[in-house]
């Protein structure tokens, strides 16, 4: 009963939008065992504080099962409680971080390039344009911001973002 | 675009009215822009310059602004293409001059209008910046890298474009800048297989 429990909780953790779900399998979960569904929400709810403590803190399985025993369980459910933790750790601390707060979010980015053939100005022309979108992420919502780049100012941009890319490794 | 007419060239020939070369090479850069025909400012001086009445002087300017169109339009870029415009009887030191002068602007002219023609928002100016956060509230710590980048765009010269520049600021992890260059880098590869051709 206590190893379905975990299995609940830690697929809540894994896919933390999946609220409704989550809510319908505790629910089962009292029926099934013969309980009242509202104490064992609130008590789950409890429970997950504990996960998400040792998140905040990047603990190891040995700490979290440490921090069980401390907290009142017994040996084999703080084992296996913590062996759990070792194996969704990579996935959970992923998760975590990804929260983290991002601001102007670059979503996606769309481009096509192509030749200018001619104007109203000069019959024929040949050169060559490139546009991008740009997906930004504001809030809730997505905005587009498009712009056009000329051949210099393209290689330009790949360069920036060449020095970029390399600043970034430098701190891996 | 206006098409030249022989009264186009009547008009030029009031330039054999002019104090020096000098004068005329002036009055051909001054009537290239686009609001030279209608600006009374342009006509005054030239009808001072050229001693000539008002109208005379627009129908001058608005000539020369036809003829730097054309020229720049069909881009004639030898002696012999932009003298063949000119009709038999036209005056022949006259028209050497012309020639002479449309031959000098017609670099700066192609890039002037090649650089204001209609486009999207152009991209001005780029600039980035790496981080490195350590905390949020939801993790203690981390050691997680992360790039700025601030783009200065403006709308083309052409579309009201004395707007001031907009500017927009992205935030890119390690991942969508990978992503990104991937895509920037097959670009540039098929830029370089066309430029081959």
């Amino acid at each position: 009963m206590y190893f379905s429990l975990t299995e609940i909780l830690f697929q809540f953790l894994l896919e933390p939008k999946e609220t409704e779900r989550f809510l319908r399998q505790v629910n089962e979960f009292a029926g099934e065992n013969g309980m009242s569904a509202g104490p064992l929400r609130n008590l789950v709810k409890s429970m997950l504080l504990v996960p998400h403590g040792a998140l905040k803190k990047s603990l190891t399985a040995v700490q979290v099962k440490e921090d069980l025993l401390t907290l009142g369980l017994n040996e084999d459910k703080a084992l296996h409680f913590s062996n759990q933790w070792s194996v969704h750790y990579p996935v959970l601390s992923r998760l975590a971080i990804g929260q983290t707060l991002m601001v102007n979010q670059l979503v996606d980015m769309e481009w096509k390039f192509g030749v200018t053939v001619g104007t109203s100005e000069i019959q024929k022309l040949g050169n060559i344009f490139l546009q991008l979108k740009l997906v930004i992420r504001k809030g809730n919502t997505t905005e587009n911001v498009y712009m056009e780049l000329t051949l210099p100012q393209f290689y330009n941009f790949l360069h920036e973002m060449e020095r970029a890319k390399a600043s970034m490794e430098c701190f891996s | 675009m206006a098409a030249l007419t022989e009264e186009h060239f009547s008009s030029l020939q009031l330039l054999l009215k002019a104090p020096s070369k000098d004068a005329v090479r002036q009055m051909c850069a001054d009537s290239f822009p686009s609001g030279a025909a209608e600006s009374q400012r342009l006509a005054d001086r030239t009808s001072g310059t050229l001693d000539v009445s008002h109208a005379e002087a627009r129908q001058l300017i608005a000539a020369l602004h036809v003829l730097s169109r054309y020229v720049l339009f069909h881009n004639l870029t030898s002696p012999e293409q932009i003298l063949a415009i000119f009709p038999e009887n036209f005056h022949s030191s006259l028209k050497n001059l012309i020639t002479k002068v449309l031959l000098e602007h017609s670099p700066t002219w192609r890039s002037y209008a090649i650089a204001n023609q209609i486009s999207l928002p152009r991209l001005v100016e780029i600039d980035w910046r790496v981080d490195m956060k350590t905390a949020s509230d939801s993790v203690n710590r981390m050691a997680v890298p992360t790039c700025l980048v601030h783009m200065k765009v403006q709308d083309s010269p052409c579309v009201g474009g004395s707007d001031p520049p907009s500017s927009v600021t992205v935030e890119l992890s390690r991942e969508t800048l990978d992503t990104m260059l991937d895509g920037l880098g097959r670009i540039r590869d098929q830029l370089s297989a066309v430029a081959g051709k």
